[in-house]
């Protein structure tokens, strides 16, 4: 799926030139994937590891030597990190639960990504918990301030109480970095002349279930001089694209075995019924509205 | 009296509530400094590019008087008449390039500040003139002019216009009598002139820099080198942000480590080589504000050696971000806004790195430490371009760390005595020496 966004970000510039910043771990699986289909060569994986044989182990778990590895915490590295040349696809992929660092990431790679990158992060939307972990007999709003942060309360969206359980939550967050993305564009556009003024256009907000709930939020960040640059990406045309933080797509998965996909798949003209197969409606569905992106998700399974 | 037309109604200011307004929130030192900020921007517009080395400021203050002379150029009679005294900049006021001066209230707030008499007196280029201001009188509802209005404008003592002064006799002259009781205290207190110095050389260290003198009573302001450390291994970031609108202002970073000392650290702001913000440690400049594990911290003592400075420049003084006192930013200016972000993001690398060194002192060795005492302090004009603050590698750290390790312990003087017999030597230390080696030889080490 992302892969098919960073394609229409081709419409800003070759697509090889572009940047991209990860949490490579030790897999690198991100990384292996983009280079394959996209062809990016700067690459820059992120580690919170200070110790010398674990950042020994990831350099040497690194797939390809261009991809550059930096220890250190998210929001050190990143705002370290030169901006000014690329034009940058960072993916923030937390596994943690979301918390005031995936905030103040945000802030550091919009104080300084130009026109035609990209910020995408994930995190764990399973449950509202401090990072210390300090939940005992909280309240879901006092653990919500724990977790974003005294100072990042104003970024709260103003029905925040009503989005705090289950799926909502990912709403709550994605307002939440959405609002905190247009304030640092408020400061950072204040002294530019009108042409460099710079937006962020939302696409991406995905619900889905790893071993928990999860939430990918994404936007594209684009300058008044390469709006129309932006227009011809044509992002809304995507067909999981979200432009406003209420609305996401979800992601579920119907339980098909291999025989039923190929089944599917075969019949692929015969999108609407299947007489002949005996699956409910829904999961047929559900398969349809994700066949593309299917078997990237099921690989580790298979 | 002039007949009033009825539908008027009237909302001028009265002076005592202009002046208490004016003067309610300025300290003395500001106020002293606002009449220094003017001679310096006089010096150089006198010197717009050379040295200022044969230009002086004096200021003498007593428990009587506060007088104020410089040989910077001086004011014509027509900026004087039209511009200089006013409360205020009009459009037309003459604006010279990368002046301190920019609301056109600063010397007139200093006099009624300090003092109720004042005596000016100057030479420019082409004219002179004195004027001498008795505060009480202006006040006085006996003051009015012609048409029985109250008056507000000041007059010359004495002016000539149109003679042709040499640069050498060009000079202005404040002098302040009859100072208010507290001022007049304030004066005579014996550490008031140390204050004085300590401002004034941190608000024009880059004016003393270029050559002019300034003297507080008997002692010359020296000049107060900003400096920052580096090494192979540690170095200031340095980077230049340009904002071109219909004025161009330049904006440099330079954010670094210096010596430990928890007064001295924070942000510095400067606003065309003029400082107005100090050792800054709150919200204001990006500190306080959490960030995940490791935060932007309240300033604790192991951030000590946090500086950063951010000299703003533009030839229009009105693009800049500074308050009306010139002792604090303009926290709503768009530039400062944006620049904001950039302090933030310098600042975090360096505070990363001094909680590692923090973190240190626990452990048995300290090479971070080793690195930071090995660095040696540079002058900003000397640090290069550098996009981050760069903090040693961990190969540097791991070279750094030493080679060899000290154990210490004591035991009874006894059982030492009859260790040293056993082994055959004479010194504690042989012992401590011999039994670890014979310990891991028993080991099948060594
Ligand atoms: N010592 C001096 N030498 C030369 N010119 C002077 C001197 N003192 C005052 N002036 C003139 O008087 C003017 C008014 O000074 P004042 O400090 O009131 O306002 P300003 O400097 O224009 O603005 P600000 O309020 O920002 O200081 C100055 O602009 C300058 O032209
Ligand atoms: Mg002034």
């Amino acid at each position: 799926m992302l892969v098919d966004v960073f394609q229409r970000l081709s419409a800003f510039d070759d697509i090889h030139n572009y940047r991209y910043i990860g949490f490579g771990s030790i897999y690198f699986s991100d990384f292996l994937l983009f280079h394959r289909t996209l062809g990016f060569t700067k690459m820059l994986s992120i580690e919170n590891t200070r110790t010398a044989e674990e950042q020994d182990r990831i350099k040497l778990n690194r797939p390809y030597g261009f991809i550059q590895t930096e220890f250190g915490h998210s929001s050190t590295i990143l705002s370290k990190t030169e901006f000014d040349d690329d034009r940058t696809i960072g993916w923030l992929d937390y596994d943690s639960k979301f918390s005031k660092s995936v905030i103040d990431d945000l802030s550091t790679f919009l104080s300084k990504a130009k026109s035609g990158s990209m910020y995408l992060a994930s995190y764990n939307i399973q449950d509202i918990a401090p990072p210390q972990g300090v939940t005992e007999g909280r309240t879901p709003e006092e653990r919500l301030e724990i977790a974003i942060g005294e100072g990042n309360k104003i970024y709260l969206p103003s029905n925040w109480r009503t989005l705090l359980n289950g799926k909502n939550r990912g709403t709550l967050f994605a307002a939440i970095l959405k609002n905190k993305a247009d304030d640092i564009l408020m400061r950072r556009n204040g002294p530019l002349e009108e042409q460099s003024k710079l937006n962020i256009y939302p696409i991406i907000n995905i619900l889905y279930r790893d071993n928990a709930q999860m939430a990918t939020f994404g936007f594209v960040i684009y300058s008044n001089r390469e709006k129309e640059l932006c227009d011809n990406a044509n992002f809304p045309s995507l067909p999981f694209a979200k432009s406003t933080v209420d609305d996401y797509f979800e992601i579920t998965l119907p339980n098909l075995t291999f025989r039923e996909i190929r089944h599917l798949d075969q019949n692929y003209r015969s999108q609407t019924k299947q007489p002949w197969l005996p699956l409910p409606q829904s999961d047929a569905d559900k398969y349809w509205k994700l066949y593309r992106y299917f078997p990237h998700f099921v690989e580790t399974e298979l | 009296m002039v007949q009033e037309d009825p539908l008027v109604v009237h909302a001028s200011p009265t002076k005592e509530f202009f002046i208490t307004i004016l003067i309610r929130d300025i300290k003395l030192i500001d106020a002293i400094c606002d009449l220094i900020d003017n001679a310096v921007d006089g010096a150089r517009r006198l010197c717009p590019t050379a040295k200022l080395n044969d230009l002086f400021i004096e200021i003498d203050a007593s428990k009587e008087s506060l007088i104020i002379s410089d040989n910077c150029g001086g004011i014509e009679v027509s900026v004087a008449r039209d511009y200089a005294f006013r409360f205020g900049r009009t459009k037309e006021t003459p604006n010279s390039p990368h002046s301190i001066g920019r609301f056109g209230v600063g010397m007139k707030r200093a006099f009624f500040k300090i003092g109720s008499k004042i005596d000016i007196e100057s030479i420019a280029e082409t004219s002179r003139f004195k004027m001498n201001i008795d505060v009480n009188k202006w006040i006085s509802p006996d003051n009015k002019d012609k048409d029985g209005r109250e008056q507000w404008d000041f007059s010359f003592a004495e002016c000539q216009e149109n003679i042709t002064n040499p640069v050498k006799n060009r000079q202005t002259i404040v002098s302040i009598t009859s100072l208010h009781p507290t001022i007049s205290a304030e004066f005579s207190a014996p550490t008031f002139k140390n204050k004085l110095i300590a401002a004034i050389e941190s608000a024009h260290s880059k004016a003393i820099e270029s050559g002019l003198r300034i003297r507080v009573g008997e002692t010359d302001l020296s000049l107060r080198q900003i400096s920052l450390l580096n090494s192979d291994s540690i170095k200031p970031q340095f980077t230049t942000t340009l904002y071109q609108k219909e004025k161009t202002v330049t904006v440099r970073i330079y954010a670094g480590i210096s010596d430990q000392v928890l007064s001295d650290c924070g942000w510095y702001v400067f606003c065309n080589d003029r400082l107005i913000l100090q050792a800054d440690r709150s919200q204001l400049t990006g500190w306080d504000s959490e960030n995940g594990d490791i935060e932007i911290p309240r300033a604790h003592y192991q951030f000590a050696r946090f500086r950063g400075y951010v000299f703003f420049d533009s030839d229009d003084a009105g693009e800049l971000p500074w308050n009306t006192m010139k002792n604090g930013v303009d926290e709503e200016s768009s530039i400062y806004q944006a620049t904001r972000l950039h302090m933030i993001n310098a600042m975090r690398p360096i505070i990363d790195f001094l909680n590692s060194v923090d973190n240190e002192l626990q452990a048995d060795t300290s090479p971070l430490k080793t690195i930071v005492d090995n660095a040696k302090p540079i002058q900003l004009k000397d640090v290069e371009q550098r996009q981050t603050f760069l903090g040693p590698t961990a190969s540097q750290i791991q070279q750094t760390a030493p080679k060899e390790g000290r154990i210490s312990y004591t035991t009874a003087n006894e059982k030492l005595a009859r260790a040293k017999e056993l082994l055959n030597v004479t010194s504690n230390k042989a012992v401590g020496e011999a039994t670890f080696y014979y310990f891991l030889r028993a080991n099948g080490d060594e």
